[in-house]
């Protein structure tokens, strides 16, 4: 079940059956405003949306219009105005820090822009650390098949600074998956790459979801990327204004165009 | 520039606070011994000319030679000078002192005891009744013939007596009962207490019948005191010496000067020493400033900023910071002198003072804090102008000097250090020739050990941080601990003060048992966080690792702050072990004796004491021990003792290698083998000795002895010939036997109950003996590491900023480690682990220099002083695990601030 929000007007939440039990991660009503008064800034308004599980979606839309907003509140790394997130079913407003920080080593993978590594760690010691952090014995069969599926081999000894800014995304994706967590987000992880590059982490990450079962939900300002994810949503303004199945990169660029992003 | 350096300022003010602090500190001290010992100076010659106004001039005995007492001047002298039509008034005194004379006024209590409150002196002198000078106000009438006496409210005071009481004294020629006529409030105090007779009374009572010790000079209307002096000269005999009033308060106050001048220069050493150590934190706080604004200087440099204009704005920044740490540092001193002025008035013997802080305090302070802030900056600014506009953009710090080049150069250093070292430790000389290049040999060998450290800081905290490493170390050392101090230590604590080192050290033995076990249990587990501090022994400890490896530099200047106290610290207790270790054994092997009787105040006691004991049943041998200086026939000065010849040897041993103690009772001598070797004196030779009598005594040499132990005299003789020319029947110390198959308990308590009545008088066996012998080197040593304490403090704020400085450094890597899953808990893990890694290292860097400097020291002092090198681990062991505590509260406020780092914000935060 998909729920496109586009009223501006609050709803009261939707009933608890209203939660889907096959989505990986979801935001009901989703509200979240910066600063007071004057300065007040409605980054998300009114946002509800289920990421399905094994799906890659792509989130689009103009500079400024709530993306990393959403991906930041949905991934418990910030929290909501009003309404609320959930992942794997759990609400992420119940949880308190400590909750809310396990949830996100266990439960979470992150892929940024770039400053995905501690510098003082090898490309292996960055894929293990959430394990490390939580202090789990690594599931060796997994380990090995998302270490393989970097196609790093013999540089997995190297320290950050030591590989290329595509190899050092691999390893992001590698950390992201390694604790088998129930939904990756990435906030324009390909968005420092040159295209070819680009490609490859894409690909990398469309693998993760086809044969590993993976979840992934990804920002990205690029159509070509877009259209390797299952689906694209359009956010403007704090709102989901559109979305897509199935996107082609030429779909997607003139969907762009005639939102005017 | 400027405003740049001010925008700069602002922008890393939380680090700059931090560095100013470390400045405060050092400056603090600084300024603190300067206001201390100039208030003091100042109250004393405030206080003496005060005491000498209303007269003009004064004649005195010209000082005296060799220790003797101060010649007196006839009385005729008196009238002569009154005679003289430039002289007005001629006011003569007589006077004696406690310490010069075997205290001969001091009342007695009823039950015999002498009423000596604190140990300050009891000074005697006569008194002409004026009031408003020396005196300055009196209660009752002046004393007025030889049953009368005047004393100080604080002597009355102690005594409990008033105006109007019968007091007894002991006065040299006996017991004798006074009237007190008059309670007086004196206008320099200082610790003393006085007791007045009229003139004529006092010259009867002191045994100067005829004799004048001052005469009190007030010129004539209508003349100059200059005239007046001249005139006065003409008749002066040449024992005499007539000084008008400035000359007697410089001449008064120069012997203060000279006292608080040693007092100063022992503060401004450790002032030193703790602004030493804060240079290393300004230098590493500019350096990691100028590491994080790479970006902002490259920027400058590619829009067209020179070389010189970089580097003037770091300068400009440090003097900025110099001169506010500076100020503060001058108010700071203010509290320290206050501090230290209100700890001494606490424990007595310190007059009130004002505060005087002198142009040259603040110039010198300021001067001090600025050319130390200048100093440490002018390698991070130089360092800032090499940086090129592109290695900016790419984040890349300027290139440092190469591996080889910093080998060289701190090799160089460091050898240039152990060299003036050891010029300082083993070319002798005068104080001035040893203490110099010792001094600045330290400087140096610190700064060539901080380069060089660079080179094995990053292996060496990496190996220490290891989980296995550290658990096994802290358990080890922590269970360690206790075992040293029941056994080689000192045990269950005696005093407050041992007490609560006690518990210092049972807490910290405790918390490092928890710590290493809860490290090696956690290990066991599988390296999940658990136990006392979350110690995380699986990646929180990596991370700190390697976190603290990363920039060697900044650990290696951090650790060295830390290194500098430590290793100080660590010299003292080896040289002081190594003190009590020689003394203990050459003490033991010197004494027979089974009981020690001596003032704790080391005064000497009166005779009676010992012809008393000699009626104690069980007591076996007694001997009587006296000292006083001799003059030889070439002028030398020396130090003579005198004991009970017969009896001597049951009760020391003296070593005699030649001749024997046999003739000492024949008017013989024994020479201390070092002093018969220098003068080429053998057994039967004549030696002529002058006593402070005047008179010269032809002594025989009848041997030669090698143990100077105890007594530390090059001569000794029978307490027959000292009698004949120092009569004065009291006691230096006094050595007894308890007889074979007497109760050595009973014997000792009823000997103590005996000296009880002669004031505070202790009775000691061998055991306690060398206890209190080594107590007083302990107490020595606490001194110095209490004020080693400053710059280990410094230190440890130094600790505290890196720690800061790198949390900040890594506001993005924390926060993403946050994202990803790491525990506030974990973080704050994280940090408390850099920290102690960073202190252990500076903590085992210092000991391992420490000891290394004193067993130089103990090679280079005499064979007879201390001979070999003793450890002391116990002290050792707790100074590691104290950097080690110290490591983690310095976490605590870092720690904190990373944990509660905003997580999205660190993360955007821009990049480093
Ligand atoms: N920490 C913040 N404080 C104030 N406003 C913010 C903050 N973060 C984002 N915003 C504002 O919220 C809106 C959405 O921002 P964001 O989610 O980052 O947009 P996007 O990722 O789509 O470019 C923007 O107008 C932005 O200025
Ligand atoms: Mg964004």
């Amino acid at each position: 079940m998909t729920e496109t929000e586009t009223s501006a007007s609050p709803l009261p939440p939707p009933p608890p059956d209203a939660l889907s039990d096959t989505a990986a991660a979801q935001a009901v009503n989703a509200v979240k405003i910066y600063g007071r008064g004057d300065t007040e800034v409605h980054a998300l308004n009114n946002v509800s949306v289920s990421f399905e599980r094994g799906a890659f979606t792509a989130i689009m839309g103009p500079s400024g219009s709530g993306k990393s907003t959403l991906m930041q509140c949905m991934a418990g790394l910030d929290r909501l105005t009003s309404g609320a997130t959930f992942i794997g079913g759990v609400a992420l407003s119940t949880l308190n820090d400590k909750a809310l920080t396990e949830l996100r080593r266990e439960k979470v993978g992150f892929i940024f822009q770039s400053f995905n590594l501690i510098p003082t760690l090898n490309a292996r010691e960055n894929i293990r650390l959430p394990l490390d952090l939580a202090g789990a014995k690594p599931d060796k069969a997994w380990f090995d098949q998302v270490v393989s599926a970097t196609g790093l081999g013999d540089r997995l000894d190297h320290r950050p600074n030591e590989l290329s800014g595509g190899q050092q995304q691999r390893v992001a994706v590698a950390r992201a998956l390694a604790s088998r967590p129930a939904i990756i987000f990435g906030d324009e992880p390909t968005g420092n790459l040159d295209s070819h590059t680009s490609a490859e982490i894409l690909d990398f990450m469309r693998t993760a979801v086809d044969e590993l079962g993976q979840t992934i939900v990804m920002v990205t300002h690029d159509p070509r990327s877009a259209s390797y994810a299952d689906r694209v949503l359009f956010l403007s303004d704090g709102h989901i204004v559109d979305e897509m199945a199935k996107p082609t990169a030429d779909q997607v660029y003139d969907r762009i165009r005639s939102l005017g992003g | 520039m400027i405003k740049l350096a001010l925008r700069g300022i602002r922008a890393s003010l939380g680090r700059l606070v931090l560095m100013t602090v470390a400045i405060v500190a050092g400056v603090g001290f600084v300024s603190g011994a300067f206001i201390l010992s100039d208030s003091l100076s100042g109250t004393f010659t405030n206080l003496i000319a005060d005491a000498t106004a209303g007269t003009d001039a004064q004649i005195q005995a010209t000082e005296p030679e060799f220790g003797q007492d101060p010649v007196s001047l006839p009385q005729s002298l008196v009238d002569t000078v009154a005679a003289l039509p430039e002289v007005g008034v001629a006011d003569p005194a007589v006077g004696v002192d406690s310490e010069q004379n075997f205290r001969p006024f001091v009342i007695l209590r009823d039950d015999g005891s002498r009423v000596q409150p604190q140990g300050g002196p009891v000074i005697s002198f006569s008194w002409n009744g004026d009031t408003g000078s020396f005196i300055t106000s009196a209660e009752g009438t002046p004393p007025v013939g030889i049953d009368q006496t005047a004393i100080d409210s604080g002597y009355a005071e102690a005594a409990g007596v008033s105006v109007g009481d019968q007091v007894r004294m002991s006065t040299p020629g006996g017991e004798r009962t006074f009237t007190v006529s008059s309670i007086v409030e004196p206008s320099v105090a200082a610790g003393a207490y006085y007791v007045l007779f009229d003139f004529a009374s006092a010259q009867e009572l002191f045994g100067k019948e005829g004799q004048v010790d001052q005469i009190a000079l007030t010129r004539a209307s209508g003349v100059s005191t200059d005239d007046m002096i001249t005139a006065v000269q003409t008749v002066l005999p040449p024992e005499a010496e007539v000084l008008n009033q400035a000359q007697v308060v410089d001449e008064f106050s120069a012997g203060f000067e000279q006292v608080i001048g040693i007092f100063r220069n022992a503060m401004l050493t450790f002032a030193g020493i703790a602004l030493f150590v804060s240079l290393f934190i300004i230098y590493n706080t500019f350096a990691i400033l100028v590491n994080q604004r790479l970006q902002q200087i490259g920027m400058l440099r590619a829009i067209g900023a020179t070389r010189a204009q970089v580097r003037r704005g770091i300068l400009v920044e440090a003097v900025i910071v110099g001169v506010v740490g500076s100020a503060v540092g001058i108010a700071f001193g203010l509290v320290v002198a206050f501090g230290i002025k209100s700890a001494f008035q606490a424990t007595g013997g310190f007059p009130e003072t004002g505060t005087v802080v002198a142009p040259r305090t603040i110039i010198v302070s300021l001067l001090v804090g600025l050319v130390a802030t200048i100093v440490s900056a002018l390698l991070p600014a130089f360092l800032a102008g090499r940086v090129s506009p592109i290695a900016a953009m790419r984040n890349e710090a300027p290139s440092r000097s190469t591996r080889t080049r910093r080998i060289v150069i701190g090799s160089v250093v460091l050898a240039i250090g152990l060299v003036l070292m050891g010029l300082g430790l083993f070319g002798g000389g005068s104080a001035s020739s040893v203490l110099v290049p010792l001094a600045f040999g330290a400087i140096f060998t610190f700064v060539g050990v901080a380069m060089l450290s660079v080179l094995f800081a990053g292996p060496a905290v990496d190996l220490m941080g290891r989980a296995p490493v550290l658990g096994v170390a802290l358990l080890g050392m922590g269970l360690l601990l206790p075992v040293l101090t029941f056994t080689v230590g000192k045990g269950l604590p005696g005093g407050p003060f041992s007490g609560i080192v006690f518990v210092i050290k049972m807490l910290v033995s405790v918390v490092a048992v928890l710590t290493g076990a809860s490290i090696l249990a956690s290990l066991a587990r599988g390296g999940r966080t658990v136990g006392i501090g979350g110690s995380g022994a699986g990646l929180e400890g990596r991370l700190a690792r390697q976190n603290a490896a990363r920039s060697p530099q900044r650990t290696a200047a951090t650790a060295t702050a830390l290194t500098i106290g430590i290793a100080l610290v660590a010299t003292v207790g080896v040289v002081g072990q190594s003190l009590k270790a020689t003394f203990a054994d050459t003490l033991e092997r010197a004494i027979k004796a089974d009981l020690f009787i001596y003032d704790e105040n080391g005064s000497p006691f009166s005779g009676q004491l010992a012809n008393q004991m000699e009626q104690v049943d069980g007591i076996g041998v007694i001997s009587r021990f006296r000292a006083n200086e001799v003059r030889l026939a070439d002028g030398d000065v020396t130090s003579l003792s005198a004991f009970n010849a017969d009896t001597g040897e049951q009760l020391l041993t003296f070593g005699v290698t030649e001749g024997s103690i046999d003739g000492l009772t024949d008017n013989g001598v024994l020479v201390f083998t070092d002093e018969a070797e220098s003068r080429g004196l053998a057994v039967g030779d004549t030696l002529p000795v002058e006593f402070p009598d005047g008179q010269t005594e032809e002594l025989t040499v009848s041997g030669i002895f090698d143990d100077n132990s105890v007594l530390n005299s090059p001569l000794l003789v029978d307490l027959s010939t000292y009698e004949r020319h120092i009569p004065a029947a009291d006691d230096f110390f006094v050595g007894a036997t308890v007889a074979e198959g007497a109760d050595r308990a009973a014997v000792q308590t009823e000997v103590q109950s005996l000296a009880d009545g002669f004031g505070s008088i202790s009775v000691q066996n061998t055991g306690e003996f060398l206890d209190s012998q080594e107590d007083q080197i302990d107490s020595l040593i606490t001194l110095i590491n209490l004020l080693l304490a400053f710059a280990l403090f410094v230190a440890f704020l130094g600790v505290i900023n890196t720690i800061v400085l790198s949390v900040i450094e890594r506001t993005r890597e924390i926060g993403l480690l946050r994202a990803v899953g790491m525990t506030r808990e974990q973080t704050r893990a994280t940090i408390r682990w850099e920290s102690v890694i960073v202190c252990l290292f500076g903590a085992v860097l210092g000991i391992v220099l420490g000891v290394l400097f004193a067993a130089a020291a103990v090679v280079a002092i005499p064979e007879g002083i201390i001979d070999s090198v003793s450890i002391p681990w116990e002290s050792l062991v707790f100074a590691i695990l104290f950097a080690a505590l110290a490591g983690v509260l310095a976490a605590v406020f870092p720690a904190r601030r990373a944990a509660n780092l905003n997580v999205l914000n660190a993360i955007t935060t821009p990049g480093t």
